[in-house]
């Protein structure tokens, strides 16, 4: 077990395969055998316990895949399209438990995104970068900088520039 | 305190990969660190289904483009394409020819163009021997009286790139004159004749994946002598045993069909896909034998499924009939 704590302080035991689905972690750890304990300074307990949540799940659903091919190769011939039909429905289950536990307001996904880029959890990156894109998805400049509180910073002339360049995406 | 205009430019790049182009551009003119990012252009935009070039915007001379997977239509003021009718698209980059039959290569999302070569003079050498010489007379002394339906009709019906023209500076285009008795092309070393009985059978020669495959398309006459896809037969060479053998389905994949070059699309790999798997998209392809009011190939646009042989619709929008151009399928190569 490894125990992680939050920048507010809270500790958080954890399973090793859990920690390492973070890079940063997986490193410390391979540097270091005899870590235990990893203080984590940019990330609060709210937001560490969703990460988590995601790379537990994560972890659980590859070591269940790998405990089916295991059983497979022991069972011998005969029964190869079992594994392989696991493994799909797995997958498939995996998305949507992504697609659900994405599902959170914009301060929860923004923090995630921090979190995700500083741990370096790739899967959960790509997961939390995407939602963003999708929240952008067939927006209207102006719209999207009224979802995200982003202020106009450019000149009238410097954004009518801009939209000049390619003036079909904002019509 | 969220900022999302402060994020740092590694993790505003990865959101950017997962735009399609529309968005990409919308992003930029957010707030100058977006756009700081945006310019970079570290990613190509997602990948998405080819879009649709159609004619002209009624009333203006805007050129209208349909992007499938947003079902919505984008206006683009291009000067190069007035008066010039399309009859290729490669690589993301259209063929375009107008009256004097010059010809230019032009990418519409970055508007670098070529010039091509000049080919009338090519032409009239051309049209008096085989298999030219059946061209109406009129046809062979010069191009005066030319008119953009004549040469939509008669002279370049398709033309196609080998390579992207900014990547390779020695690519080919090659176009596809009248097929008066079927079309001979090279791909691969190997000479094919791809047999083409009038509108009612066309040939396809298509690379999917790395290996080829012949599609036929077959059409039939309605009862208004319109040409109507009726269906497709899609055959699998085995070069190697000298056997073919049809294929039935195409699994994740759909091919984008009509005077583009056959695009092959994995949707498996297209997030956020609505498109149809197992099919092929068509735009019409027999309309230069249809009715005058069929004229501008719109009519006969579909998704053909491969397992079942049902036909379908995929366009449900108003339909403008054009001068300069029948739908193509494009694959928007912005950068």
């Amino acid at each position: 077990m490894i125990t992680l704590t939050s920048s507010d302080g809270v500790q958080f035991d954890v399973r090793e395969a859990v920690a390492k689905e973070s890079q940063i972690i997986r490193d410390m750890i391979q540097d270091d055998c005899v870590i235990t304990n990893i203080p984590l300074a940019n990330v609060n307990h709210k937001i560490l316990s969703i990460v988590l949540e995601y790379c537990q799940m994560h972890v659980d659903k590859t070591e269940m895949e790998v405990n089916a091919s295991k059983h497979q190769t022991t069972t011998g011939e005969g029964s190869s399209s079992v594994p392989v039909a696991l493994k799909v429905s797995s997958n498939k289950n995996l998305n949507d438990w992504d697609k659900e536990f994405i599902n959170v307001d914009l301060d929860t996904l923004y923090d995630l995104i921090l979190a995700a880029n500083y741990l370096n959890i790739s899967g959960l990156l790509n997961l939390t970068t995407q939602a963003a894109a999708d929240i952008i998805k067939g927006k209207t400049t102006e719209e999207i900088r009224a979802t995200f509180n982003i202020k106009n910073d450019f000149t009238p002339e410097e954004e009518a520039a801009i939209r000049k360049e390619n003036p079909w995406a904002f019509e | 305190m969220t900022c999302w205009s402060d994020l740092t430019s590694d993790v505003l790049e990865r959101i950017t990969s997962f735009m399609p182009l529309g968005d990409y551009h919308r992003f930029s003119a957010v707030c100058k660190n977006w756009r700081l990012v945006a310019n970079e252009k570290r990613y190509s935009p997602t990948p998405q289904l080819p879009w649709l070039v159609l004619g002209d915007e009624p009333g203006t001379r805007k050129r209208i483009f349909y992007n499938l997977s947003e079902d919505k239509h984008y206006a683009m003021d291009i000067p190069e394409l007035y008066s010039r009718y399309i009859c290729g698209s490669s690589h993301g980059w259209l063929v375009a020819i107008d009256i004097n039959i010059t010809g230019i290569l032009i990418n519409p999302f970055t508007r670098e163009f070529y010039e091509l070569p000049l080919f009338p003079q090519y032409d009239i050498g051309m049209f008096d021997t085989t298999p030219f010489k059946n061209v109406p007379t009129d046809y062979r002394n010069g191009y005066r009286g030319n008119t953009l339906d004549r040469l939509r009709v008669s002279v370049v019906h398709k033309a196609i790139l080998s390579h992207d023209p900014k990547k390779r500076p020695d690519f080919t285009v090659m176009h596809d004159l009248d097929r008066f008795e079927g079309c001979t092309c090279f791909l691969e070393a190997r000479r094919f004749i791809l047999e083409s009985i009038g509108v009612l059978k066309q040939s396809y020669l298509v690379n999917c994946f790395g290996y080829l495959l012949f599609v036929v398309w077959w059409h039939q006459p309605n009862e208004e002598g319109h040409f109507r896809t009726k269906y497709f037969e899609v055959i699998r060479p085995d070069f190697e045993k000298g056997e073919a053998y049809g294929l039935d389905t195409f699994d994740d994949h759909a091919l984008f069909l009509g005077t583009n070059d056959s695009i092959f699309v994995d949707l498996s790999e297209v997030p956020g896909c609505n498109g149809k798997t197992d099919s092929i998209y068509f735009t019409d392809a027999a309309w230069r034998s249809s009715h005058e009011k069929f004229k501008f190939g719109w009519d006969d646009m579909g998704i053909f499924n491969m397992s079942n042989k049902t036909l379908e619709t995929f366009y449900s929008h108003e339909i403008h009939h054009t001068r300069v151009g029948s739908p193509i399928w494009l694959t928007p190569n912005p950068w």
